[in-house]
């Protein structure tokens, strides 16, 4: 990333100037109690989010961010540096910036303060102007207002995160020309949006917020939008005459439709993709979607990539790398060239952000998969999933199977013309490969209370991924050192060694690796018997080890199986005196098992605990965290062997 | 002119546990850790820090496993004081590992964070600790009525190059405490001393292993 300083952007990018208020905040406004808030480093005292949309003369759009922080740790000095994100067709017509020290001096940051990132240089690229507040203390606020000016109505739009501190005051103020028409929802919020008309006709949207509270991160907490208050808006359409309005994005397939024609009919976009599957000895529509489909697998990976990058694709081609995107805009061109009918579904994983079906909206989508419409040899619909590297066609992972999805097409075929359509329907595809781990145990204690355990770990699905990841950057003594973790959870004495990798393949979502461990002192004698720990067993460390729950649980990765067995023959001469209890138990979105049985030389413990996919209120909390105690609780169990 | 060392007495961080324990292992109490000098720097780092998150900070800081702060604070101190002091309230579950039948067993290889590195006989470059220091750990437990205790672990003393490492248990009715100390008296442990280490720390290691026996009187 490269950062020019650039001297000039405030007199020269402000000679422009707001028809947006980019008054400083009164003193009032800027005087807060800091005993409200003991231990946030920062207090957002106010935030406003204003777009001003102009179609009279020439169309523009103007969005204003105004934010004043009080910083009351060392903490907040994360607040110095802010970041404004435009392109290149967009202008910063002002920049106003200054701290007010506790001692109630005042600075206005100088244009020499102000950085420029010229990472992106294209027409959809994101820049950014990043600028650093100087001379940040205990006490301080920090404020800033910046406009940026858009040469075109910007169409539509939703809140960003208030972020991590607690928010005393913020406002949302939306103002368009009398020809818009708007559609506006709110969520988590019973505030409602002001909707007023000025007097020159202009429409005016209002949503005022007081007294957020910090956000407070936990595990499996939800998207920040399904719990913070936030807006969207959007333009349905444009009155050109009080009889006649033009939709804009009124319907879904509008929302979709400026990508839609790219994909469709931007050939420039794939001139410099080569590269075909050989589809020689395919007879129907059927071989050639699992041709293709499979070619795009095995050419391109998606680790690492953003799921929604979109770069030159012949660039992204030859890397090897692609984003899913990338990968379904690929293959349906390649598909539609062979003669294949094939279309896109765009959707949400599940429980990835909060959706509204009611509200068209592009940034509800985050997944784009490959629809084949039924068709000869294809009797069903089939969509392809490119995210996850173990989907066939027609497989789908447990992020995105029983999702809603927009299913589209674009008609006419040539750049500046045509529609597109689309309807909504439920993603329903073949189960691909179960998220599961395994463990499998066949371990031994010798008569000095040594243990000797043999392990194996599979991993299946998304279980899998971060295993393949180890495989592909740890090499040699990295990989062993690997173990050392492992071996540390039984004991500082315990030794590993046999470390290796089992079949290990991205396509079929399968890879494992198997080691050995020597444990002395696992065992303690007591009088004629010997107490056997379990802690051998994989360690779910911190998994539910919280007591209380602030936020509902939202499980989604790290959702599937683990399932662990341990076959423990007996010192000779010793057998196991009692078996633990057998248990089949259920809570809100898990379940565990429990199977102890005897074996000829010892014992073989058996457990599972499976969590699903899903929202679950904190009411439940307490339930499932007992529910899944019982599969933390065998670890922390001890056998005792007896002699015969 | 160099900056002279400092020592293991100048910087030095102390653990103070209490905890009664159920029948199941699982307990609630209080803990007050104190820190001076260098060790004190991540807990004034953390009272000038700030971020609203003060109970997950101080759970990570706790030398015992599956622990879970209720409540943390920062005692006060005056400006340059010599120590910091966190004290709060926590509870903790499996202290000890159930037993099936009468006896279970608490092992401090088991639940509690290890001092010492591993370090392996392929490693080629020397192990530095940022500084020397001396930690402790008083770590109290009070069990159930109906519960009877083995004999308890001899207490052990290890010195070596490498630093100096005790372990002591003490037991007052239902009451037993470890106390565990160590002295970091070499800042740097060059490859050559590795083996020296390995032993020391073995040693140590075989020392946490020793466990108290539990005995439950009654039906569980």
């Amino acid at each position: 990333m490269k950062r020019l300083l650039l001297p000039l952007l405030l007199s020269s990018g402000c000679a422009t100037t707001s028809a947006l208020s980019t008054d400083w905040l009164t003193k009032e406004q800027l005087t807060w109690d800091a005993s409200k808030y003991p231990d946030d480093a920062a207090v957002v005292l106010y935030r406003a989010d204003r777009t001003l949309l102009e179609t009279i003369g020439n169309d523009s759009s103007e969005v204003l961010r105004h934010e004043a922080i009080a910083i009351q740790k060392e903490g907040g000095f994360d607040v110095a540096e802010v970041r404004i994100p435009f392109n290149t067709r967009q202008q910063l017509i002002v920049l106003k910036a200054r701290v007010l020290q506790p001692d109630g001096t005042v600075r206005e940051v100088q244009a020499r303060d102000v950085l420029v990132d010229t990472n992106g240089k294209g027409e959809r690229d994101t820049q950014a102007k990043f600028f650093r507040f100087p001379d940040l203390r205990i006490g301080s606020i920090v404020e800033y207002v910046w406009v940026v000016r858009t040469p075109w109505v910007i169409g539509a739009d939703d809140q960003d995160t208030l972020g991590p501190w607690p928010v005393r005051e913020y406002e949302f103020e939306l103002t368009g020309s009398r020809q818009l028409v708007f559609e506006t929802i709110e969520y988590n919020s019973q505030q409602p949006i002001d909707v007023t008309t000025m007097n020159d006709g202009r429409h005016r949207l209002r949503f005022s917020l007081k007294d957020l509270p910090p956000r407070e991160p936990e595990q499996w907490m939800p998207h920040w939008t399904f719990t913070e208050p936030r807006w969207a808006w959007r333009i349905l359409g444009y009155k050109a005459s009080s009889l006649i309005t033009n939709n804009w994005f009124r319907t879904w397939p509008d929302i979709v439709e400026s990508f839609g024609r790219r994909a469709w009919t931007d050939r420039t976009l794939f001139s410099g993709l080569k590269d075909r599957p050989d589809f020689s000895r395919c007879t129907d529509a059927r071989c050639k979607v699992d041709v293709a489909t499979n070619w795009v697998r095995e050419k391109t990976t998606t680790v690492g990539v953003d799921s929604n990058r979109e770069i030159d694709l012949a660039e992204a081609w030859k890397s090897g790398k692609a984003s899913a995107r990338e990968r379904a805009m690929i293959l349906r061109w390649v598909l539609a060239e062979a003669g294949v009918e094939a279309q896109f579904a765009f959707t949400t994983a599940g429980l990835s952000r909060q959706t509204a079906q009611s509200f068209p909206e592009w940034d509800q989508f985050n997944r784009l998969h490959v629809w084949v419409p039924a068709q000869p040899s294809i009797p069903r619909p089939i969509a392809i999933e490119l995210e996850a590297e173990y989907c066939k066609a027609g497989q789908l992972s447990p992020q995105v199977q029983g999702q809603n999805a927009f299913v589209f097409w674009f008609t006419g075929g040539t750049v500046g013309s045509g529609e597109s359509h689309g309807e909504w329907t439920r993603l329903d595809g073949e189960e691909a490969v179960g998220n599961v781990e395994r463990f499998t145990h066949h371990a031994r204690l010798d008569e000095s209370g040594t243990l000797f355990d043999d392990v194996e770990h599979r991993g299946e699905g998304e279980a899998s991924e971060p295993l393949q990841r180890t495989k592909q950057n740890t090499h040699g003594r990295e990989f062993t050192r690997l173990f050392d973790n492992i071996a540390g959870q039984i004991s500082a004495l315990t030794h590993h060694d046999k470390e290796r990798w089992l079949e290990c393949d991205r396509l079929t979502g399968r890879c494992g690796k198997a080691w050995s461990v020597r444990a002395p002192r696992y065992a303690v004698k007591d009088g004629k018997s010997w107490l056997v720990p379990l802690t051998a067993l994989h360690s779910l460390y911190e998994t539910f080890d919280a007591s209380t729950r602030k936020h509902d649980l939202h499980i989604r990765a790290g959702a599937g199986v683990v399932e662990e067995s341990f076959e423990l023959d007996a010192p000779p001469g010793f057998h196991v005196a009692q078996l633990p209890d057998t248990l089949n138990e259920s809570g809100p979105g898990v379940s565990v098992r429990i199977v102890a049985e005897r074996t000829k030389t010892g014992v073989r413990l058996s457990r599972r605990v499976s969590l699903s996919p899903g929202a679950y209120s904190k009411e439940t909390y307490g339930r499932v965290r007992a529910t899944f105690g019982h599969f933390q609780a065998l670890r922390n169990t001890l056998l005792q062997f007896d002699p015969d | 002119m160099r900056t002279p060392p400092t020592s293991p007495e100048l910087n030095v961080e102390t653990h103070r546990y209490a905890l009664t324990l159920d029948a199941e292992g699982n307990g609630e109490g209080t803990f007050r850790i104190e820190a001076t000098g260098d060790n004190a720097t991540p807990y004034k780092g953390r009272a000038l820090f700030g971020t609203g998150k003060l109970e997950r900070w101080a759970r990570e800081h706790l030398w015992l496993h599956r622990s879970d702060v209720r409540q943390a604070r920062f005692e006060e101190q005056r400006d340059f004081a010599a120590s910091t002091i966190v004290t709060g309230d926590f509870g903790a579950r499996r202290v000890f590992a159930r037993g099936l039948g009468a006896a279970s067993l608490i092992r401090l290889a088991d639940i509690l964070d290890g001092w010492l590195p591993a370090l392996y006989a392929d490693r080629t470059t020397p192990f530095a600790w940022r500084w020397l220091a001396t930690t402790d750990l008083e770590f109290a437990l009070t069990l159930p009525d109906n519960v009877t205790v083995s004999a308890l672990p001899e207490n052990v003393t290890i010195t070596s190059p490498i630093g100096e490492y005790s372990l002591t248990w003490t037991r007052s009715g239902q009451v037993i405490t470890a106390t565990r100390h160590f002295r970091r008296t070499r800042r740097v442990i060059e490859p050559a001393q590795f083996a020296e280490a390995a032993a020391f720390r073995e040693k140590v290691a075989t020392a946490e292993l020793n466990a108290v026996v539990l005995r439950f009187g009654g039906v569980r």
